[in-house]
């Protein structure tokens, strides 16, 4: 089962590594993304930073749907990360059910807009996002374990 | 044996760039085992410095700045001890009381210095703003000075008015004190192991701990020796682990695939 | 890939990254941003070089590399030397892959080099150091002074070496990884294993004396076992660093007066 989505462009590195893995007790990472499935270097470092004691996936959006709706994650925790909103709407679109996803780091780019200090929003970006919501995804926005959850959907209409 | 104002000169110099070099080349100027015979050198007693350091040496085995934490500075400990005990002619006992609680309060002049930089590092972000590339060398390279104050002043102050206070305090050292500083100048690398084997993962190595402990204890063979026959096991562990590995990573892809009803992997999709 | 501007770097320029690193990765340290100015200091020549007839990109560019970055100061070398790959291929359009990289190659590089640079290597020849000068004898010092040298002047191939590898080097890293830290910690520990008998001194001085039996305590243990008390202290304090609050400096400040208690009582000495 997911236990945890979060949208983190730098996907595994430090925090997400230790906290997030260790608090969650995740004994998988998935990580879905259509391009980073191309890009040899990317695969490598994920496969050195990942801690240990996990598991690791990298899927493309088709591949991860298909087989989490087959339940083949069913006895596992899984840890999703992905980069941006938009695979995660690909993700929901063919059937797979996002509880709750967390905002972390989304980089500042061009004709984005800062909703928190390390989340910056394209037009397109919040469009994904007021899709995610209506379809019933709570979002929130957390950046290590021991801090409080702000609701996303909160900081997207204070930035406007 | 009073020091002559060269020798403090230089000892703070030598204590300024011993930072530095911690943080650049790594010659060897962090170890107490080294600095202090160099300070050794200085005063003119070598084997004093050798010996202070060797002592303190053992105190921070294998201990680090890992991550950006604060040790105890027993290398300034090893330059201040050294040069003080020299003047008071009391020997690694005198050296010991005045090394060790210099060690434990330069770890605040430490934090201190970390914080200071940050100033620059504000700098750098405006020069950054402004373009201003030589602006942003410049704040980089000026952080060396508040790491090197943070030892330089503090080795002054204590080898300048420190002289005053030995001549006090030799004459009403007891020996049930400097009996007691002997006696821990031969337990304190108890510490020093005892910090790293909890650092280190030993539960796994404990076979290991108590092999290099029975070559020592029982056959008597020299460090170098030992750690000759650790390279020796080390060696061995890692090419047999390198072959494990490597057969361990062919294998999950292909377990993966077995209970599947969906079917192979996409193109460039990993899985284990 | 033939064009001009695709590769600029040159042995000099690899040259002067790899010093200004050696130099500047931690001269600057702090804690907002750890290493992030000795990063932006080493990769600043090229930079100017690569991105300078675009101020915006510069500008993007120097910020991207002064974001927080911390790692062992050893295996730094190799993350830059990559970034310089990939950067003077990709340039800009790579910013966000650049990043990816360095904050996930800090963590695992950081690991092995803290193992064998920071822990192993300083405890080894630190050990020999320290043994060797209790007795007097310099030997080890100068020993430590030279393989320390050897390191540094090494330390200078690391990112010409990174830089040409680039992403094999990673690929082919990740498999070693594990195994190298695994043995650098497992000669570190039987290292330290001989210390504990070598290097602490602890004498039992009691003698137990009742009319014609004088029975001295520390031959007696050694019947026992050679170093037991040196085995058992460290022992003791092992135990007393899991236990909540205690920090090395307790443990050094417990051991001092412990030390002048059992001088006085005349159990060491």
């Amino acid at each position: 089962m997911i236990v945890n989505v979060r949208i983190d462009e730098r996907l595994i590195h430090g925090q997400v590594a230790t906290m997030w893995t260790n608090h969650l007790k995740a004994n998988r990472i998935m990580v879905v993304d259509n391009d980073v499935v191309k890009n040899e270097m990317e695969k490598d470092v994920l496969k050195m930073a990942k801690p240990n004691s996990v598991k690791l996936s990298i899927l493309t959006t088709k591949g991860a749907s298909a087989r989490i709706m087959d339940g083949q994650y069913d006895n596992q925790k899984v840890f999703l990360i992905v980069k941006n909103p938009e695979t995660l709407v690909e993700l929901v679109d063919s059937g797979v059910e996002l509880a709750e996803v967390n905002v972390g780091n989304m980089s500042a780019k061009k004709g984005s807009k800062q909703v928190a200090k390390s989340i910056g929003v394209t037009p397109e970006n919040i469009e994904s996002f007021n899709y995610l919501n209506e379809k019933g995804v709570k979002l929130v926005a957390q950046m290590v374990p021991n801090e409080d959850k702000s609701s996303f959907m909160k900081l997207l209409k204070e930035g406007d | 044996m009073e020091l002559a104002t060269w020798q403090i000169a230089i000892l703070i110099i030598f204590s300024f760039f011993c930072i530095l070099d911690n943080l650049t080349l790594v010659i060897g100027m962090q170890f107490p085992v080294i600095v202090g015979t160099i300070a050794g050198f200085i005063v003119g007693d070598v084997t004093l410095g050798l010996t202070i350091g060797a002592t303190l040496q053992l105190m921070v085995l294998g201990v680090g700045t890992y991550g950006g934490a604060s040790v105890p500075d027993f290398t300034t400990g090893a330059i201040v001890g050294t040069a003080l005990a020299h003047v008071s002619g009391k020997g690694i006992e005198f050296a010991l009381a005045i090394a060790v609680p210099v060690g434990l309060l330069m770890v605040q002049l430490d934090v201190l210095a970390r914080f200071a930089n940050t100033f620059f590092l504000h700098r750098i972000d405006k020069n950054i703003e402004d373009l201003n590339t030589k602006g942003i060398a410049r704040n980089t390279v000026l952080g060396m000075f508040p790491w090197g104050l943070s030892r330089a002043i503090p080795v002054g102050i204590m080898l300048i008015f420190g002289q005053k206070v030995v001549d006090v305090i030799v004459n009403d050292m007891p020996d049930w004190l400097m009996g007691g500083l002997r006696v821990a100048g031969g337990l304190l690398p108890v510490v020093g192991i005892a910090v790293l084997l909890k650092y280190l993962p030993t539960n796994k190595y404990i076979a290991y701990l108590i092999a290099g402990f029975f070559c020592a204890a029982y056959l008597k063979v020299p460090m170098l020796g030992v750690a000759m026959v650790g390279l020796a096991l080390a060696i061995n562990h890692f090419n047999r682990k390198v072959g494990e590995d490597k057969k361990a990573e062919a294998v999950p892809v292909a377990a993966a695939n077995t209970n599947l009803t969906i079917g192979g992997y996409e193109d460039g999709e990993y899985e284990e | 890939m033939e064009n001009m501007k695709n590769n600029m770097i040159t042995k000099k320029d690899l040259f002067r990254a790899s010093y200004r690193w050696l130099l500047g990765s931690q001269i600057c340290w702090n804690y907002e941003r750890m290493m992030s100015t000795g990063y932006l200091y080493t990769m600043l020549p090229f930079l100017e070089k690569k991105y300078g007839d675009n101020k915006e990109e510069l500008q993007e560019m120097l910020e991207t590399h002064n974001q927080f970055f911390n790692c062992n100061p050893m295996m730094g070398h190799f993350i830059v030397g990559i970034d310089l790959a990939i950067e003077e291929q990709e340039g800009f359009e790579s910013k966000e892959v650049i990043t990816g990289i360095k904050t996930g190659l800090m963590g695992p590089f950081a690991g092995v080099g803290d193992t064998i640079f920071g822990v192993l290597l300083p405890t080894v020849l630190g050990s020999i150091a320290a043994y060797m000068g209790q007795k007097g004898n310099v030997t080890g010092v100068i020993i430590w002074l030279l393989v320390n040298t050897a390191v540094c002047i090494a330390r200078l191939t690391f990112l010409p070496f990174g830089y040409k590898q680039g992403l094999k080097l990673v690929n082919e890293f990740s498999d070693k990884l594990n195994a190298l830290t695994d043995a650098a910690i497992l000669l570190g520990v039987t290292v330290v294993g001989a210390l504990i008998p070598t290097v602490i001194t602890a004498n039992v001085s009691f003698v137990y004396k009742s009319g014609e039996v004088t029975m001295k305590l520390q031959e007696i243990l050694d019947q026992i076992m050679p170093a037991l008390i040196p085995a058992c202290l460290v022992a003791l304090v092992y135990w007393l660093l899991g236990k909540k609050g205690m920090t090395s400096t307790k443990a050094i400040l417990l051991v001092m007066a412990l030390s002048i208690v059992f001088y006085n009582l005349k159990i060491l000495g």
